[in-house]
């Protein structure tokens, strides 16, 4: 380019003239080399505007589509967009560092009692023993047939799974729940046991420590 | 660019509340209007799915599944971050847009990673669509605006992907109008770069050449 359409072109990448201005358009309608930068330009401008017609057709269909009852779900992650104030055992969230933190606690005080716990005998239905605000079970109902009926309370980090641990206390035979994520939150394990001892596990994807929860002693 | 602007988000939720005023009344905790954002952020879920489509992701229910879990915590946690003068929707579709880019990228990390040594991964996940260069275009597009700079980036897609005038645009930053035309003409220069538009001046006769 020459100083005139340097100049020119200067102009143009400060703001002062518009490509689609006259003195641009017969700049580079002179100027072969001109006009090829200002193509440039233009061709990304036309590119955005692919993206904008995409985008809205991909808006439009959206709109269009049905909402499935999974979709409906989501808003359980935001319990301030929904007047529920209980959370399904198959919640997730995001976890913020300081309620990480919180878990970490919970699950070194719950694992504490629960090493130390084991003569208890069993209630009906118990309290939450040693219970927290991250991780709170839910006492299941008498005659409670399958794992389904053990819920639990608390948030869940994006990525993790838990696991439902449920100790018959008269044959001493574990009965766990398989591996748990969103996917699988409705386990149809089967349960004969009338007096169990219950606590959940959650597993990070980060590598961290497991969280236990606290354990519940429920005859059913 | 001219632009079209799309029905106003306050006539889906019955015309009631600007976006943001909708989105301002339910951070304050409207309970009305975090109803009707609730109803307006349904859109994510449906949206993941028609653009891992026409991207030809095919990604599998439960991924997508939990991308929308994932978007849907975005949005949320980012809303404090929305001023208009754009519409929510758009403002929701960038992000859900950015986050199936990263599952892209993350894609193409994966089949480096496991790629016999010396096999070259081609960087884009293939389009399986009818118009596969058009996506492929879009995909290049996509990622180059998402490495401009956050400045940049704002202009782009409030002018380039908005459609607002550049005296909108001003107004709402509170610059020059020529200083929202500067930021916009650089970032042109750099989307064409990062889109593999030739650099300097072209000897070719001036045919553009296509990425």
């Amino acid at each position: 380019m020459n100083w005139e359409e340097k100049h020119l072109w200067e102009r143009v990448l400060r703001g002062e003239v518009d490509i689609e201005d006259s003195e641009v358009v017969a700049m580079a309608a002179r100027s072969h080399t001109f006009s090829v930068e200002v193509e440039k330009l233009r061709h990304v401008q036309t590119e955005l505007a692919g993206a904008q017609r995409d985008m809205i057709q991909i808006l439009e269909e959206a709109r269009q589509a049905p909402v499935l009852d999974k979709d409906r779900r989501l808003l359980e992650h935001i319990p301030e967009l929904t007047s529920k104030t209980s959370h399904a055992p198959w919640l997730w969230g995001k976890r913020s560092k300081l309620s990480a933190l919180a878990a970490l606690l919970v699950a070194v005080l719950g694992f504490a009692w629960y090493q130390n716990s084991g003569s208890r005998e069993a209630q009906n239905p118990g309290p939450v023993l040693g219970g927290s605000a991250a991780i709170t079970l839910v006492a299941p109902k008498e005659g409670a047939t399958s794992l389904e009926h053990f819920e639990w309370q608390g948030e869940l980090e994006f990525g993790s799974w838990y696991v439902v641990h449920v100790l018959d206390l008269e044959t001493q035979e574990e009965v766990t729940s398989p591996r748990l994520s969103s996917h699988q939150w409705n386990p149809a394990t089967p349960l004969t046991a009338r007096h169990v001892r219950w606590f959940v596990v959650l597993h990070s994807p980060s590598g961290t420590e497991p969280v236990v929860s606290p354990a519940l002693e429920v005859s059913l | 660019m001219s632009g079209s602007r799309r029905p106003h988000a306050g006539e889906a939720s019955g015309g009631q509340w600007t976006d943001l005023e909708l989105v301002r009344g339910a951070l304050q905790g409207d309970l009305q209007r975090r109803q009707a954002l609730g109803t307006r952020l349904l859109l994510i879920p449906r949206l993941l799915r028609v653009i891992s489509r026409r991207r030809g992701m095919n990604l599998a229910e439960s991924d997508l599944e939990d991308l929308a879990q994932d978007v849907f915590i975005t949005v949320w946690s980012k809303l404090d971050q929305f001023e208009g003068p754009e519409e929510l929707d758009p403002w929701v579709y960038r992000i859900c847009q950015y986050q199936l880019l990263n599952v892209r990228r993350k894609l193409w990390r994966t089949a480096q990673r496991m790629a016999p040594n010396g096999a070259e991964v081609l960087e884009e996940v293939p389009s399986q669509d009818a118009d596969e260069s058009s996506d492929h275009r879009l995909t290049l597009l996509e990622s180059a605006i998402s490495q401009l700079n956050a400045e940049s980036r704002e202009i782009i897609q409030l002018h380039g992907l908005e459609g607002l005038t550049f005296q909108e645009v001003a107004r709402h930053k509170q610059v020059p109008i020529s200083t929202v035309k500067s930021l916009y003409y650089r970032a042109l220069e750099r989307l064409g770069r990062s889109m593999g538009l030739p650099q300097g001046e072209w000897g070719n006769g001036g045919s553009k050449q296509t990425p």
